[in-house]
């Protein structure tokens, strides 16, 4: 669909045409589709026996409904003048979308309290397939935050030490600074990702 | 637990997103949801979702959404727009142009306050953390479900159980049987099993503030006679089990993991009478 297509399908969609409705949700699924898969698949969502293919349906149905609320206000924003095409923009909000919706579910869980502390009794405690995924989770988000945190120096370090498995000699070698100096990366990483995990 | 196990574990989610991008980046998946692959794209996919568990959730989430899916949405769009030119037609209030307006200033975001760590050494504090993350989420408590609708006969004094009918409407009530404070989103499905058989049903879910949930749907219409289990399940989002993973389940009490909980009730179904 070429620009001018996008403009006059959302126009008429906006001002209630019934066809171009249909026709603008049968041109965006895919898109949201997608994005929204792929957002949840790359950061592991994928995992622990979950119904994705739901979980991705209701997210789309979730983020249709956002794009078209309060007279389609954020369909509204999209502006063919700067340059990026209606289905890249409705993309780009769907994956917005889906990365807040995931932040705000990982921060939820651990604040889930239990009011009456007698259902837990006689409980087995030990570990199973969902604890584990829910605290690789949160290491994902840790990871998030410690990639947005750091400096592109530091990444670097990260990268070459905990992402690829170099040696410290090699890594010394990659970045010509001082072993002393490569302990000192390490320290300020393993300090910084412990304040983000608080 | 070593000093640097943390970032270890941090390089290894990493390397494992590295691997998923690779995988999910393939443009395939994006002409499987468009329904534009070929014919050998789609056997290549196919055939590594036979041999990848992650390629097969990946099949399953980029098959393209279909029609039921395009009907609903164009449907709740139209209901949305409906509500929302019904609410405009409330006439508002208008400020006379003589009224000044109060400027508000934006709230001054208040610094953190420095906060003194002490942990007893860098090990124990990993331990704690590590013992944090995998341990965070309590148990999800035990729900009760009640179903209404169906008809029942009355035969002598007593009322039988009640049948129902394809096409029926159907309320069930959830509701936990200990306060519960939900903070983490809840999902709920519904499903009619029989044998092998298994039907979702298109249910709508109400979460009210106490934690009850309450579902309406209403029955296919094409819904063969017979004895079904209507299954509800209500869980924390991206937790809930499949519809295969109910078939495995006993239907004779309500069923429960750390994150969802399943509840049967039986359905006795009635060829529909003709009208």
């Amino acid at each position: 669909m070429d620009a001018e297509e996008s403009v006059a399908l959302l126009r008429a969609a906006l001002d209630g045409d019934g066809h171009a409705v249909d026709r603008l949700v049968a041109v965006l699924t895919p898109v949201i589709q997608v994005r929204t898969a792929r957002t949840l698949l790359i950061r592991g969502w994928g995992g622990g026996g979950r119904d994705v293919r739901s979980e991705v349906e209701d997210l789309s149905q979730d983020i249709f409904m956002r794009l078209f609320e309060k007279n389609g206000r954020v369909l509204r924003r999209w502006k063919r003048e700067r340059g990026l095409s209606l289905e890249n923009f409705v993309g780009m909000v769907s994956e917005r979308y889906v990365k807040s919706f995931l932040r705000s579910v990982r921060r939820n869980r651990s604040k889930e309290v239990p009011t009456d502390s007698d259902d837990l009794d006689g409980r087995d405690d030990g570990p199973d397939p969902q604890r584990v995924v829910a605290a690789r989770e949160r290491l994902q988000l840790l990871l998030d935050r410690l990639r947005r945190r750091v400096s592109p120096k530091g990444w670097e370090i990260f990268d070459l030490l905990f992402l690829q498995e170099r040696s410290v000699p090699e890594a010394m070698a990659a970045t010509g600074l001082s072993r002393d100096a490569i302990d000192k990366w390490k320290s300020r990483l393993r300090q910084l990702a412990l304040e983000l995990m608080s | 637990m070593s000093e640097d196990e943390l970032l270890r574990n941090l390089g290894q989610v990493a390397r494992e997103q590295a691997g998923r991008e690779r995988l999910f980046l393939d443009e395939r998946w994006d002409r499987l949801a468009a329904g534009t692959l070929s014919a050998e794209e789609d056997a290549e996919l196919r055939r590594l979702a036979e041999t990848s568990d992650e390629a097969r959730v990946a099949y399953e989430a980029f098959r393209p959404l279909g029609a039921a899916f395009h009907a609903r949405i164009v449907a709740k769009i139209a209901e949305r727009r409906a509500v929302e030119e019904a609410n405009e037609a409330v006439p508002r209030r208008v400020i006379p142009a003589s009224v000044p307006l109060r400027v508000v200033p934006a709230p001054v975001p208040r610094p953190k306050p420095f906060r003194l760590r002490t942990w007893g050494s860098t090990a124990a504090a990993m331990a704690a953390t590590w013992a944090a993350l995998l341990f965070g989420t309590p148990q999800f408590p035990m729900l009760t479900l009640a179903v209404a609708g169906g008809a029942r006969l009355m035969r002598g004094e007593a009322a039988e159980t009640p049948t129902w009918a394809p096409g029926d409407p159907f309320q069930a009530i959830v509701s936990p049987t200990t306060a519960f404070a939900h903070v983490w989103p809840l999902r709920t499905r519904v499903y009619l099993l029989r044998g092998a058989e298994i039907r979702p049903v298109e249910a709508h879910a109400e979460v009210e503030p106490g934690g009850v949930v309450k579902v309406t749907g209403t029955l296919d219409r094409d819904l063969p006679a017979g004895t079904w289990t209507l299954w509800v399940v209500v869980g924390r989002w991206g937790t809930l089990p499949g519809a295969a993973k109910l078939g495995t389940l006993s239907a004779a009490h309500p069923q429960n993991d750390r994150h969802w909980v399943a509840m049967p009730q039986t359905l006795n179904v009635r060829p529909r009478e003709p009208e």
